[in-house]
Order: structure tokens, then sequence, then C-alpha cells
């Protein structure tokens, strides 16, 4: 019967010892949890060029929460494809989820990262508009 | 002419499939080449010239009173026989009508095919009567979705739409098709489904990889299998099981997992999480190495992330990378389709892992933490003994639906589900109204041998219950159990718990009675009020050739046990409300 009987309570049960961090990674009870404020990546995307691919690719990050902070978008070659490229914020678990969510949809052909400093030079020409 | 939706006698046999001429011609003859042998929908103006097409094939339509109960007949058409599900729908409300039931698919990774109608080309983003930009609703909800602008490639992109929802990690896909496509000219024949080009699916996983998992497991002492849903998706269930027994490891499911793995095995932890057995998280959380396969870790399951299986080594078999790490960090990622994986590991196993204490700790928590309730003939009738009494009288492979809510716990927890594919229920999503034409899609799937049993709640079965008519047309044989709390219970349960008990807008002062109202519609109405009537009444309605519907006035004080609360530690569930008061 409900409630009257000798079922051990939930703090007389063993517990287990360890922790994980917010990540999901299995951490000592103690570590201090990762800072993940101000972490960038900069993601380049190969996609077939047709109607609605950014709005999927650009939908995709507002629903799972990535901040885009710059984007640029270009036709490759003969205009059957296209590059676009993006810093982001990618809040836990972190670039490479974005990466595979990426893959994963269709007009998506490749992703690649790249280091920091490839933001600088995407936005080179950006940073002075009037020219 | 009318056309009847029930396919009776042999039909048109005699006369050889008509040459495609529209693009509608197209979109059927793709379906029709995919196989398909039921859709269900409902018409429009958009979507006619499809509805045309299909009055001259076999494929058996079927009529449904709301496009919501068309999308959700089609998702349980498609987990009962794991084919993709179709579904049609007209364009503006009938394809926003649709959305739930996509997005309850997308969740669950079920397979499932949309066709809806839309405005002319000519009309689109003119704001014409009837449209939405249906492809821009329902990009999150689908796997993928197209529009169809050329009658010459409409029977290709239905293939193609076909083939997506059930390769690789299955989910709707939906195709957008303008009238004047559906009803523009064309001689091209669609194929049969065929896969984008370069779409690459995982088979194997790495083997390296898979040789460093099993030296992992092999070296556990505490092993565990978590089953999820993607082995039903990937009809792993044999191969799981032949693994489990071989190396003697306790296994655990997830609620989209039930069926992977008989729950009356000695192995058999059931199902975890938040209203999950005791024993079952008790083996998760103490495990030291997980075999988590075809899951994506919902938090239903894991509680709060911090504290879930936190000594535990994960071994995590996926068809889809982007599940790898995505909640609960995988040392050992395992990217490939369940069963060749599970196979794999099979082989690459030196030894078993020396468990038979763990074993033994585990069988101890099933004695420890049973499930449990109380019966006392003055009080109501216990929900928990209704479901227990309609498994004792149904076949080991009857089908089971549900709604959402404290009838859906009660139907996971107290019925003992032996085979795949007899669990049919909504969730991730959690759809409230889900069950009744979950109830007619799995009829159409299942086996005719097969009974067909949905439990709903008061609350969850008053959203949808008008797909009592369609059930009543088509001669369906189910039953539908109706757990009567007078109250959205699960609201009122968590009210209770964690509102102070202030039970704002979730107990209904009056409920139509739900025997009449079968009786109106056509179907056997069945009233439960005392433990007395419980067995015959059922067996009454049960035994019923066609809809039957059973009002059970249940206990509405009871409460769902065990429970973790909202992100809770998995370990401290609460067994009763004393328990709950300690947390």
């Amino acid at each position: 019967m409900n409630g009257e009987t000798d079922v051990p309570g939930p703090h007389e049960r063993a517990q287990p010892n360890g922790r994980r961090n917010a990540d999901g990674t299995r951490t000592e009870p103690d570590a201090p949890q990762k800072d993940t404020v101000g972490r960038r990546a900069v993601l380049s995307a190969i996609v077939v060029n047709e109607p609605g691919v950014t709005a999927k690719v650009t939908g995709l990050f507002a629903r799972r929460q990535i901040n885009i902070e710059r984007i640029v978008g270009e036709p490759m070659g003969d205009g059957e494809r296209s590059r676009i490229t993006f810093v982001v914020e990618p809040p836990h678990p972190g670039v490479q989820q974005v990466k595979r969510q990426l893959e994963k949809l269709l007009p998506v052909i490749s992703v690649k990262e790249f280091d920091l400093e490839a933001a600088d030079h995407l936005t080179a020409a950006i940073d002075e508009p009037d020219k | 002419m009318s056309k009847r939706t029930t396919a009776t006698e042999e039909t048109a046999d005699e006369s050889p499939r008509r040459p495609v001429t529209t693009g509608a011609d197209a979109a059927i003859a793709a379906l029709e080449a995919a196989g398909v042998e039921h859709a269900f929908g409902l018409q429009g103006g958009a979507i006619m010239p499809v509805y045309d097409s299909l009055y001259h094939s076999d494929i058996q339509h079927v009529t449904m009173c709301h496009e919501q109960g068309a999308a959700h007949a089609a998702d349980a058409y498609g987990i009962v026989s794991g084919e993709p599900g179709v579904c049609l729908a007209t364009s503006g409300p009938g394809a926003t009508n649709l959305v739930t039931g996509l997005a309850d698919a997308d969740m669950d990774s079920d397979p499932m095919v949309a066709l809806t109608g839309q405005v002319s080309t000519d009309f689109l983003g003119r704001d014409a009567f009837q449209e939405t930009d249906t492809t821009g609703v329902t990009m999150p909800v689908t796997k993928t979705n197209y529009v169809s602008t050329d009658p010459d490639t409409t029977g290709h992109t239905v293939g193609e739409a076909f083939a997506l929802a059930e390769e690789g990690r299955p989910g709707p896909t939906l195709v957008d098709l303008p009238k004047n496509v559906t009803k523009g000219e064309t001689g091209e024949q669609p194929v049969g489904p065929e896969l984008p080009e370069d779409f690459d699916v995982p088979n194997a996983a790495d083997g390296a990889a898979v040789s460093e998992a099993a030296e992992a497991l092999a070296d556990a002492e505490q092993p565990a299998i978590l089953s999820g849903g993607g082995v039903i998706k990937a009809e792993a269930w044999d191969e799981l099981r032949r693994f489990a027994t071989e190396y003697g490891v306790p296994v655990v499911t997830t609620m989209p997992g039930i069926g992977s793995f008989p729950e009356d095995h000695d192995l058999a932890m059931e199902v975890a999480g938040m209203h999950g057995t005791g024993y079952a998280n008790m083996t998760l959380q103490h495990c030291d190495v997980m075999l988590a396969v075809g899951t994506r870790f919902d938090d239903r399951l894991t509680g709060g992330v911090e504290t879930f299986a936190p000594d535990a080594e994960i071994i995590h078999i996926d068809i889809d990378p982007a599940e790898i790490s995505k909640i609960i960090h995988a040392d050992y990622p395992l990217v490939g389709d369940a069963g060749t994986v599970l196979d794999q590991l099979y082989d690459a196993m030196t030894r078993a892992p020396d468990a038979g204490e763990w074993r033994e700790q585990c069988r101890e928590w099933r004695k420890e933490y049973p499930l449990e309730y109380s019966v006392s003939e003055d009080d109501p009738v216990k929900p928990q003994f209704l479901v227990e009494a309609m498994d004792e009288l149904t076949p080991d492979d009857t089908v089971v639906t549900t709604g959402v809510g404290q009838h859906q716990m009660w139907a996971m927890q107290y019925w003992t589900y032996r085979h795949p594919r007899t669990w049919v229920s909504s969730h991730g999503l959690g759809t409230m109204g889900y069950g009744l034409p979950a109830a007619i899609g799995a009829r159409f799937a299942a086996d005719d041998d097969q009974s067909v049993v949905c439990f709903d709640g008061d609350g969850s079965f008053l959203m949808t219950l008008q797909e009592l008519a369609v059930a009543v047309r088509e001669e369906l044989d189910i039953t539908v159990v109706v757990l009567n709390n007078a109250a959205v219970g699960m609201v009122r349960q968590w009210q209770d718990a964690f509102f102070d008990g202030r039970r704002m807008a979730s107990e209904y002062p009056w409920v139509p009675g739900f025997d009449v109202i079968a009786e109106g519609f056509g179907a056997r109405g069945f009233r439960i009020e005392t433990y007395e009537e419980v067995d015959e009444t059922l067996r009454e309605a049960y035994e019923y050739d066609g809809p039957s519907v059973v009002d059970a006035h249940v206990d509405p004080e009871e409460d769902v046990y065990p429970i973790v609360p909202s992100g809770g530690d998995n370990t401290k569930f609460a067994m009763n409300e004393a328990q709950l008061e300690e947390l």
C-alpha cells in the first residue's frame, strides 16, 4: 500500500559517487564548471543554392539557441552551390553539435570549422561598409 | 459515384494501372510504387486533384474527422507497421491542422509522409484563399519538406519523401502540392522511392571503436543496457536480446523502447525515468558501463544531467551522429545501425562481464521497489487495477495506444509488454488526444487477429473523440478504456506536489458521459463505477466486434508513483506521497 510500506526513502538509498557537468561529461565532484561564456566558432557550409536554404540554416540555429554573430553568403562556381560562413556562439554542448545538426539538413553538402582568425578575414570587408 | 473508402470485394484487379497523365497521378503513382496500402486524410479545395487521382487507386483511403487525427493515425500506422504512414490534407487550415501530428512524429522519429494541397503557384505568396506557407510552418517539425513546382518531378519528389521518411533515423516528411502542379500534365511514371544522390546512412560502426567499447563492457562489474526506441525502429530486438542474454546484462528501456525487450524476462528492469520503476532507475544510476542503444537521452529519462548515471562510462549506439554527446557525453560513440553494431559488439566481446553479484543486486532492487497501489472494495476503482485487468483479459500481442497524462503512465507501468510495436504512444511531444486516432491507425496496420486497446484519460479523450465516427464508419474493432478521473490528472498531481495544492483549471466539475457519447456515435458504450463491474464490463467491451468505449470512473485522487521531480536525481524517486515530502 502506498505510503505505508518500509521502502527505503529517497535519502536512505545507496548513492553513486560521481557527477556530470552540464555537458553530460563525467567530472570530479568538486571540479569547477568550465567557463562557457564568450566561446566563438567559425563554420563554413557548402550548400545547394536554392530558395529557402538560408532560412533552413538560420532557422536551425534559432531553434537550437545558437546566436549568429556574423554571416556571409556567396554563390560558388557555376552558381549551383553557395558557401555560407558564420561566426556563432554555440551554447553547450558545443560546436560539434552545431556541425552535426547542420550536416543533417538536406541542402547542406559539407561543413567545415575554421580557426577564429578566419572570422577577421571573413568580415574585413564588412568592417568598412562605406568603401 | 461515391467510392467506398473501405476496400471490400476485389476491386480494380482486372483493369491495369492507369497511365500517369497529371502531377496528381504522379503523386499517387509514387505512393503505389512505394507499396502504400492505406492513407488517412481529409478532402479540401487545393488537394482535390490528388483525391481525384486516388479515386482510381487501390490505396484504401480512410476519411478522418480532423487533420490532426489523420496525422496521428498515419504516425501510429508507421509505428506498428514499420513503414511510413501516409496522410493527406488540403492547404491552409488543413495543413496547419497537421502540424501537431508532424511535430509528434518528428520528436519520436516515426516514419510518416504528408501530402498537402497548396494554392496554384501563380497565387503563392499573395495571401490567396486558404494559403499558408506550409513548408515554412512545418520546417522545424519535419525531417525535410518540399514544394513541388513541376508536374514532371512531382512523382520523384513524393518517392524521395517516402524514402527519406524511413531511411536512417526515421521521421516525418512533407510534400506541398500546388493545385496547378497536380492538375498539370505529365507522362512521368514514378519508379519508386529513391534516396537523394550522395545520401549516406551509416551502417557498421568503426571496428576499432567497437573493440574499445567491447573491452570496456567486458571489464564492467555493473553493466546495464539502455534500450531506446531506435532498437525498435532498426528492428534490432533480436540482436539486443541475444547480446543481453549471452553476456548477462540487465536491460532498462526508455518509454519509446518499450517492447524492445520482454518485460517478463529475468534481466528486464523495465522503463527508467520520471515515472519509471525504482529498480530501473537504481540500475541505471549505479551501473559502471552503460550500453545505450537508439536513445536521445530525453530529460524525462535522465532527470538532472549532473546526477544521471554519474559513475557510468557510456557506450552510445545511434544512427544519427547528432545524437552523440548531445545531452550525455559518449565515452564510446558508435554511429551506425543498431542491429549491425550490436552484432559487431557481440562478436568483439572476448568474455562476459563478471556481473553475477550485480545481477543479484538488480533483482534485489526489483523486490525492494515494487510497483504497487492499494485496493479497497469500498473506494473508487483504482486506475492501475483496470490496466492490469485489461492486460489479463487480452492476448500478449495486443497493441496498446494511449493519450498523454496519468493514464499513459499507468498503462506504461502496469501492463506487461512482451513484443515490439505493441506500445504506441506520444513520448517526446506529449500530445494529449493522441490515443484514439492512433488506435485507428494501429488497427489498419496490425494483423487482423491482433487486438487494439486504447487507454485514454477524460481530458485527453475529449480532445479528439470525434474520430469515433471514423471507427464506427470503418467498422474497426478497437476498445477504448477511459480512465476518467474528472481532471487533467497529471497537472492536478503536480499542483498538489509543487503548487501547494492550488488546483487551477485542472479539475472538471462536470464531465460528459463517455458511454452515452459512444452510443451516439454508433459505438458501444459501457460504464464502470465499482470493482464488481470491472471484469464483466471489460470483457463485454473487449469482445464486442466493433468500436467500444468504457467510461471507467476511477479514484480522482490517485497519483502516479514512483516520481522523480523534474530535473531531479533519479536515485531519489518518491514511491509515495510521504517520500515525496522528503524531497
